[in-house]
């Protein structure tokens, strides 16, 4: 448990200095979480670019703002906020949503021997979806928002937050069926 | 035994376990983001600050100039300055012994003002200046009036003139804001002040004292 609390104490450490403003304290923090922030922002965004620049944006207000972080609640919980935020702020500009209020009752359950597939497909068939699907899906299934929290952020009603999470997984599903088909194409056959 | 999973739970099971480091993200490109958003927000702060601190003195000098345009002297010698001059330019009156006491009113009012700026005891102007009521006025009438007696006994005894001396004076009432016209003069004969507000009365008077003296003379 001690390294623990060591590690507690150097990242209050860095925080402390952050807010004073400090470069290597700024680093070190860059550094630290680089990583994660990073992951989270291609789950939320279109592509690797958007990615990139989400997570230097974000980064930039975590510096900003990092004078009004009191120690309450995870420190990374609330990166990774800012982090999500961005990204909402990103696609919220750039296109209007479009509403669904009638959600599908079609089967979202795939077979078990088709779920192995490689991390970076799954993630790109994330970033394929359209952008409202997309952080529905992230927000209530990745990040474990309630539909009413994601109905608030994405200034979307509660039904429609529900309707396009289901779409989205309908979207996803037909996609991994679509690649384990073309995965058996491209398979080369030895029998006949 | 289920065969199934749900889309959901797959992804949200592989996608936690997820990691991956930014390509062209680096510190170097943070930084240099950091420092030049710190650089507009010290200049904009500059700009703050001069506009503050150039507002601040424009007020204060302000603030300074219409203190001491209240408090200096000058302001009462211009007014009186003033009303010398619309006082010599209006009075058309030729007569010697007038503008003789015109002069004189100018030295006792230059004295009034030299004891003001000494900061000794407020002088009959500054009196007949400030107060209002009328008690008030008589007693600043009384002071101006012992002033002008005073240097114009000093101003007659060195002219060695005779006959009557006279001098004017105008007073402004805060309340009124109105100018009063006072002749106050000084009678070497029967060594007598008065106060009178019409000219013409003294006028007469110094044409009657003229006229004794040319007929003791003939």
């Amino acid at each position: 448990m001690k390294p623990l609390a060591v590690n507690s104490h150097s990242l209050e450490h860095i925080i402390s200095e952050c807010q004073k403003n400090k470069r290597k304290a700024q680093n070190e923090l860059f550094t630290k979480y680089k990583d994660t922030l990073y992951f989270l922002s291609l789950k939320y965004c279109r592509n690797e670019a958007d990615a990139e620049d989400n997570l230097q944006e974000s980064f930039m207000t975590i510096f900003e703002k990092i004078k009004t972080y009191k120690g309450k609640g995870s420190f990374e919980g609330w990166m990774k906020r800012i982090t999500i935020y961005k990204a909402i702020d990103r696609y919220k500009k750039q296109k209007e949503f479009p509403t669904e209020e009638f959600p599908s009752l079609e089967d979202t359950s795939i077979e078990k021997e088709l779920t192995k597939i490689p991390l970076g497909t799954l993630l790109g068939f994330v970033q394929e979806l359209p952008d409202q699907y997309r952080l529905v899906f992230n927000l209530f299934q990745l990040d474990g928002y309630s539909h009413r929290e994601v109905s608030q952020m994405l200034s979307i009603s509660e039904s429609t937050s529900k309707s396009n999470y289901h779409r989205a997984k309908l979207i996803l599903k037909q996609k991994i069926t679509d690649y384990h088909l073309e995965v058996q194409k491209n398979k080369p056959s030895y029998g006949s | 035994m289920d065969r199934k999973e749900d889309i959901g739970k797959l992804f949200e099971e592989k996608l936690q376990q997820g990691n991956a480091s930014p390509q062209t993200t680096s510190w170097d490109t943070l930084k240099d983001s950091l420092d030049e958003k710190d650089r507009k927000k010290k200049k904009r702060l500059f700009f703050l600050w001069l506009t503050g601190a150039s507002t601040a003195l424009l007020l204060l000098y302000l603030l300074a100039a219409s203190v001491s345009k209240k408090n200096s002297p000058n302001s009462l010698q211009e007014d009186i300055t003033v009303w010398e001059l619309d006082s010599l330019s209006n009075k058309t009156d030729s007569t010697p012994t007038y503008r003789e006491t015109e002069e004189v009113f100018k030295i006792v009012t230059k004295d009034r003002l030299k004891s003001s700026e000494k900061g000794g005891s407020p002088s009959a102007t500054e009196s007949a200046v400030s107060e209002t009521s009328d008690n008030k006025k008589k007693s600043s009438e009384e002071s101006l009036k012992d002033a002008t007696n005073t240097t114009l006994k000093e101003e007659v005894s060195e002219k060695k003139t005779s006959g009557t001396q006279k001098s004017d004076h105008t007073l402004w009432t805060e309340k009124s804001d109105q100018v009063k016209t006072k002749y106050y003069y000084y009678n070497d004969s029967t060594k007598q002040n008065m106060v009178i507000e019409d000219p013409k009365v003294i006028d007469s008077i110094l044409k009657n004292t003229q006229k004794t003296k040319d007929s003791i003379n003939e």
